[in-house]
């Protein structure tokens, strides 16, 4: 499957130095085939500041954990929306079966924005207990057109 | 305290603005009140009507003319609408007590209207009682003008200057006066000069290089329904929320025109909420007077009505000193619960803070209108991510669309 698209990826490099370009001073490691990104984020001026760790290895999806702080709940419920594991805090960020993201997009510009996207909309989740950010519950991932708040 | 960023006053008035949005009254609200007094200046300028010859018409004051209505704690209580009836002279045989009278009679010759008429009348107003369903009552204050007041009140908000300021100035009646049943003298009468007041908060709210049409939409006999208000109207409405979710239904609490006149009077044209509500509540103190009553015989807290010097809003506090330090109690409340809020860090942290000073159902649907907007923002291409912290506003890179996934 990966091979389908490894042709027109963007290399390790290029990518790193988008990173770095925008977050300078950021604990960035790569090599040919794994990049690894840990920075700490503050999502919106008046937001908190979350460590997040990004593992980008060759022809996968970029993997986003939220490595600090331990994320809160709203009360009553037991698991963090739009994460693949709450106690992981890896979060779901795009549509990977419609290939929102592709190898030969910066990182930089997509899944790290999203990233901070997605923070805000935890911090109004847990404030409000609803998800503001849209995007598609996992109940309806065969009909992309309803979105679901 | 902490010292907000630019970034972070930008967010916080982004916040505060939802808020006043949510405090504010609704389209439907605003006009179901409109037509149910346009019936009644209809009615009262019937050609039948005893008032028919002095031109009757029905305009709103205060906050409803301000534009800093607030909708009531709970949302079965009543809004409360104030309206000035004005009449261009009257028969030379009238007193206070007539023309109170007569408005009266004509509003109880109407079969709907007498179901609705609150008897008995109000100390100087009438009101009208509407179904528990519409959920607002109309306080309906009879007045007399001299003629041609309408074309003296454009000309006034044309010029917007304050030099002829009193010349707005309105006539009413007043159960308590002692010449209530025997003047026939207008300018012996009760003043009142609502119309001039607004023009003064016009003048304060207005930012330097915007046209406002606040007043002279406001005082048209059908003012349309402003979604979009000032910085100074969006702090009023604020303020008076707090003061309402602190002292329900206490009548010792401080009153909305001190609140209003001493916000437009610490105002400095701030363009942002945030920082037009920090600096109000800080200065707010600063804009009492002290000064010498004789009747007391020391000296009393004076806040002057901007439109009429000699007439103090606070003159109730001299003789109950419960009123003045339920007012201090009040602003010391509301500094500390808007430094409290913007110490916070995680906008969940700020909404907590946030709930009880404002009201928990309508922080929670600011917060939800933002976290709306956001999206709505980032669909459209608007929104962006900063470089360095991450953050998301209007500077750095477009956020591409995408689709959460996942549960």
């Amino acid at each position: 499957m990966a091979g389908n698209y490894y042709e027109r990826s963007l290399n390790f490099a290029l990518q790193a130095g988008k990173i770095n370009f925008m977050f300078p001073g950021s604990h960035l490691n790569f090599d040919q085939n794994r990049l690894v990104w840990a920075h700490s984020l503050t999502p919106s001026p008046l937001s908190s500041t979350y460590d997040v760790r990004l593992i980008y290895k060759r022809g996968e999806d970029p993997n986003v954990f939220v490595t600090n702080p331990k994320l809160k709940l709203y009360p009553g419920e037991t698991k963090l929306p739009h994460v693949y594991n709450t106690d992981k805090q890896w979060l779901c960020l795009y549509f990977r079966k419609a290939r929102e993201w592709r190898p030969n997009m910066l990182i930089a510009n997509t899944v790290i924005s999203w990233t901070c996207e997605w923070l805000v909309h935890y911090e109004l989740w847990v404030g409000t207990g609803d998800w503001h950010g849209g995007g598609i519950h996992l109940k309806n991932e065969f009909n992309i057109n309803e979105k679901q708040k | 305290m902490s010292i907000l960023t630019a970034e972070q006053r930008k967010q916080l008035s982004e916040i505060l603005e939802e808020l006043g949005k949510t405090l504010d009254i609704t389209k439907e609200q605003h006009d179901a009140a409109v037509r149910s007094y346009e019936y009644v200046a209809g009615w009262l300028a019937a050609e039948e009507s005893p008032l028919y010859a002095y031109k009757p018409e029905i305009i709103p004051q205060g906050s409803f003319m301000l534009g800093t209505m607030t909708k009531p704690i709970h949302e079965n209580d009543e809004l409360d609408i104030d309206l000035v009836c004005r009449l261009e002279g009257k028969r030379p045989e009238w007193t206070q007590f007539d023309v109170k009278r007569i408005v009266g009679e004509r509003l109880a010759g109407n079969g709907i209207l007498k179901k609705l008429l609150r008897i008995p009348d109000g100390r100087r107003c009438w009101t009208l009682q509407y179904a528990d369903s519409a959920k607002f009552h109309l306080d309906v204050l009879p007045s007399i003008v001299s003629s041609g007041y309408r074309t003296i009140l454009e000309k006034a908000l044309s010029a917007s200057d304050m030099k002829n300021i009193n010349s707005l100035a309105i006539r009413i009646t007043c159960k308590e006066e002692s010449n209530y049943r025997t003047s026939t003298r207008p300018e012996e009468w009760p003043i009142s000069n609502p119309f001039g007041y607004g023009i003064w908060f016009e003048q304060r709210a207005v930012i330097t290089f915007q046209k406002s049409v606040l007043m002279s939409e406001a005082v048209q006999p059908i003012p349309k329904y402003s979604k979009v208000k000032l910085p100074l109207q969006r702090v009023v409405q604020i303020l008076k929320r707090h003061r309402d979710l602190i002292f329900n239904g206490n009548d010792d609490k401080p009153i909305s025109i001190i609140i209003t006149t001493l916000a437009a009077r610490s105002y400095r044209q701030e363009l942002s909420i945030s920082d037009a509500l920090m600096n109000i509540i800080q200065q707010m103190p600063n804009e009492i007077e002290e000064r010498y009553s004789a009747k007391h015989g020391r000296m009393i807290k004076w806040i002057a009505n901007p439109v009429n010097d000699q007439e103090n809003f606070a003159d109730k506090w001299a003789d109950n000193p419960k009123k003045q330090e339920n007012f201090y109690k009040w602003l010391a409340q509301v500094q500390q619960d808007v430094l409290t809020a913007q110490d916070q860090r995680g906008l969940y942290a700020i909404q907590e803070a946030m709930k009880k000073p404002f009201g928990e159902r309508e922080i929670t649907k600011a917060f939800t209108n933002y976290g709306d907007g956001l999206l709505k923002l980032r669909e459209g291409g608007g929104l962006k991510m900063a470089s360095v912290s991450g953050a998301l506003g209007m500077v750095g890179s477009i956020i591409k669309n995408h689709n959460f996934h996942g549960r």
